[in-house]
């Protein structure tokens, strides 16, 4: 039962254990001040997960939290075809093309059999998928008046200008979503580890 | 009934001087110890091993005598491991693998065997058959050697001896070195053509012997992978026989296929090892006629620290069918016919082997909570075995490494109380595994942090602090440092601190115990001051200025990076969250140049921790003057020509991006503002 010396999670720039980002979900009509916080990153396994929370969207909650995980496209089994939670080849096709201009040079290929796509820690763009798991702290609450998380954020994140761009899918919610997000910055760093 | 009396006198006509009557004695012996455990022993207090072996150690001893003679051993052997100790240091092995020698006669031969294989069957016995391995090496492949002609033909005595050599080899493979003796002297190329053969006996034997050859051994499993026979390669041949119909073959395929997998064997068959291996070892689970608990080892071997390998034995079903076995363990726990040692065996292998299978994978301790994983560890911690308690503390250790089942699941599984007590369980290394257990407990986004700290988890830290177990200070330690990251508390903070001591972290930070618990010590620091003004407050109160400064660059100045590292953010937290310490350590000047010289570091972590560093210090204004403040230290740290230098980072084509985009937001404080009057 040998333990091995810690090896410390690897960070990606602003996506790190703690990091937060703040701005707003906007579905066109009305707009939501969101805070997401990545409770834990390590890009080496990869592994992210962290708080999403929602102002004003529901009366029953004020402030909605939920936990989330996150598919990186291009590690693992994760490409830029999500197969399952619904989605479609034109789904993706139609979230990722129309959503990102950094998508761009795999519009063509994305969806070949044969294109293979690695993400590099290094990479300008990051793309994701946030899937929301459950409400905290209460995970056994399934269903919220006026809320759904069912579905799932297509997401990217831009380096360069430290911000994330996603967009909700669900069948069954309105279409396009779009969430803006700001990293917040930080400039002291506790650093915690997973044993 | 035999009397006793009538036992010594069977002893006692092995001293006779007439063969017929020590043949006879022997015979009765044999026929009287076989199967029977009772009788076994009273032929030990009878001292029947001198009289056996001195029979043996003579050069004119008849072969009908030899072949009863080593037939006694062999039978004693069964007896356990203890026994195959004694027959082993009387000596008996010389005369053993005497006759074992090419040219003895083929019946004395195999029964030789016999008694080999019962004496090696022990770890101690195989151990300490060091010093004849030069001997019974050659001796037993030039068995195996000799066997190739007659494999063709079937002849159950002459099947019988390669597949007893085959084992014994395979028993002789204990260590490094004797695996490469083996090797060396031809063991493999005789070996793979016998896994051909159609005796299944033999290839099981083969294979178990392959298994032990390659096991943990790279150019060994390179060297395999190499060979093949009739134009098969070696791993193709091992693929056929994991789809075998006879069981054995198939577990003994898959231990070898493990090997190759293991070891990274470019050659191997890796995608096979997942499709075929792992759901023929979790299909074999279930098949009675074998060994469980070995089965259950192979799939946990085959998934320790291997990602893909956990998945593949997750969708094979492994996890479901490892919970229902010991949710089946625990419901006959009360019947009357149960085997206690065999079913502590087998819980134990299955928690390891549940613990290695959850251990990396998110969707593998999901599908593991989901069938109730919780409810049995929380039962195992409780077990009177401490191999078990370990076990379950272990496979916990992993399952806990899941943010979200830490969310949802962990509050009413009923874990923390179990993971507390078992914190001073008698056994250390139950202490270990719980230990490290609670560091994930601990962790912020655990909603049991603060139930933990209510049921008084720091003192139960404090003892384990003092712990002799380097391991358990280390995890002690780590969990102090999750416990004080992001608090949001400063009563709490003190409190903790009042009784780990701020002194003792001192000590520990400064290397006065094993470089593992030092950096867990410095890192305590590091999150300390990054709870603000008040734990950096506790810290200088306690220790002084000048001791928090000697820690920082003690650290600044350590061989290892993730010294330097924590040294680095030690420094630029204080610099950020305390206008007034800043003062203390901007102004240092020794720091000051340690911090600076990380800037031309080939690390790119340590050059954002100093860039971090420059930025902290360099964000600070002179007092008082409102939104128009002149920056504070920019002419101090210019004499250090920091700004040219970080100048010269921002433009360097060589660095890495990261490195590149902090050195841009550090110069934004050089370069928007006029300097303050020093």
């Amino acid at each position: 039962m040998s333990q091995s010396w810690s090896t410390w999670p690897t960070a990606c720039h602003d996506l790190y254990s703690g990091s937060t980002f703040s701005g707003m979900q906007s579905n066109g009509v009305r707009s939501y001040a969101v805070a997401v916080t990545f409770k834990y990153v390590d890009m080496g396994v990869p592994e992210m997960c962290g708080h999403f929370t929602i102002r004003g969207l529901t009366t029953e909650l004020p402030k909605l939290t939920t936990f989330f995980d996150v598919q990186i496209v291009g590690t693992g089994n994760h490409s830029f075809l999500t197969k399952q939670w619904d989605a479609t080849v034109d789904t993706d096709r139609t979230h990722w093309v129309t959503s990102f201009a950094a998508f761009k040079p795999y519009r063509n290929t994305f969806d070949l059999g044969d294109f293979a796509y690695t993400m590099n820690l290094s990479d300008k763009f990051i793309f994701m998928r946030w899937k929301e798991r459950f409400v905290v702290p209460n995970y056994k609450l399934s269903r919220i008046s006026g809320a759904s998380y069912d579905g799932f954020y297509y997401v990217c994140y831009d380096r360069a200008a430290a911000s994330i761009i996603g967009y909700y899918y669900h069948k069954d919610s309105d279409h396009y979503q779009c969430l803006r997000l700001d990293h917040v910055k930080q400039s002291s760093f506790p650093h915690f580890e997973i044993a | 009934m035999i009397s006793t009396q009538q036992h010594r006198q069977y002893i006692q006509q092995l001293q006779s001087p007439n063969p017929v009557e020590v043949y006879s004695a022997l015979r009765t012996i044999k026929n009287t110890i076989i199967g029977s455990s009772i009788k076994k022993t009273l032929y030990f207090q009878l001292q029947i091993i001198p009289s056996v072996t001195s029979l043996l150690a003579l050069d004119d001893t008849d072969v009908q005598i030899r072949v009863q003679a080593t037939a006694i051993i062999s039978s004693l052997a069964h007896k356990g491991e203890g026994a195959a100790k004694q027959l082993l240091d009387s000596g008996v092995l010389t005369p053993l693998i005497n006759q074992i020698a090419p040219g003895s006669d083929p019946v004395l031969m195999e029964i030789s065997e016999r008694a080999l294989n019962a004496l090696l069957a022990y770890t101690s016995t195989k151990m300490g058959a060091e010093e004849h391995t030069g001997t019974m090496i050659p001796y037993l492949l030039s068995i195996v050697t000799e066997g190739k002609s007659i494999v063709s033909v079937y002849d159950m005595h002459s099947h019988a001896r390669v597949e007893l050599a085959v084992l014994i080899l395979g028993k002789l493979c204990v260590t490094e070195p004797r695996q490469y003796t083996i090797a060396d002297m031809g063991a493999i190329s005789l070996l793979v053509p016998l896994l051909c053969q159609v005796y299944p006996r033999l290839q099981v034997a083969t294979l178990r012997t392959l298994s032990a050859l390659s096991y943990e051994n790279s150019e060994i499993c390179t060297a395999l992978t190499n060979t093949g026979h009739n134009g098969k390669p070696f791993a193709t041949i091992l693929l056929d026989l994991a789809r075998s119909h006879d069981p054995e073959i198939r577990l003994t395929a898959c231990l070898c296929l493990s090997n190759l997998s293991r070891m990274r064997v470019t050659s191997a068959p890796l995608k096979e090892v997942q499709t075929v291996v792992v759901p023929a070892l979790v299909k074999l689970m279930a098949c009675e006629n074998l060994d469980k608990i070995q089965v259950i080892r192979a799939l946990g071997y085959l998934c320790h620290e291997e990602d893909e390998m956990q998945k593949a034995a997750r969708d094979a079903g492994a996890i479901v069918d490892l919970i229902k076995l010991l949710a089946d363990i625990e419901s006959e726990q009360d019947g009357d016919f149960v085997d206690i040692e065999h079913n502590t065996k087998l819980t134990k292998a299955i928690l390891l082997s549940l613990g290695t299978i959850v251990s990396t994978d998110d969707e593998c301790r999901r599908k593991a909570v989901d069938c109730s994983i919780l409810r049995h560890l929380v039962l195992a911690m409780g077990s009177k075995d401490s191999e078990i308690r370990a076990a379950a503390c272990l496979c916990a250790r992993y399952i806990t490494r899941s943010a979200s089942i830490c969310r949802t699941h962990l509050p009413e599984c009923g874990i923390l109380k179990p993971i507390l007590n078992l914190l001073s369980d008698r056994s250390e290394e139950v202490q270990v595994t719980a230990s490290a257990t609670l560091v994930n407990l601990m962790l912020n986004l655990s909603p049991v942090r603060m139930e933990a700290l209510k049921e008084g988890v720091v003192d139960m830290l404090v003892k384990l602090l003092q712990s002799e177990n380097v391991m358990i200070r280390r995890n002690a330690l780590w969990s102090v440092r999750n416990t004080v990251t992001e608090l949001d508390d400063d009563n709490m903070l003190k409190e903790i601190l009042d009784k780990i001591k701020v002194e003792r972290l001192y000590e520990l930070a400064i290397g006065q115990d094993e470089p593992m618990t030092q950096e867990q010590a410095a890192c305590i620091f590091r999150n300390i001051v990054n709870e603000g003004q008040s734990g950096i407050n506790i810290l200088f109160d306690t220790l002084g200025s000048e001791r928090m400064i000697s820690l920082i660059q003690q650290l600044l100045t350590a061989g290892d990076d993730k010294f330097i590292l924590h040294g680095l953010y030690l420094f630029n937290n204080v610099a950020v969250r305390s206008p007034e310490h800043c003062d203390l350590i901007a102004r240092c000047e020794i720091l000051m140049q340690a911090v600076i010289g990380f800037l031309s570091s080939s690390s790119p972590e340590l050059i954002i921790g100093a860039v971090w560093c420059i930025s902290g210090v360099a964000s600070h204004r002179v007092d008082g003057a409102g939104d128009n403040a002149l920056p504070k230290y920019i002419d101090e740290l210019n004499l250090h020509n920091v700004q040219s230098r970080l100048e010269s980072l921002a433009a360097d084509p060589r660095v890495s991006f990261e490195v590149h985009d902090r050195v841009k937001s550090c110069l934004d404080n050089f370069t928007t503002t006029s300097s303050a009057p020093s």
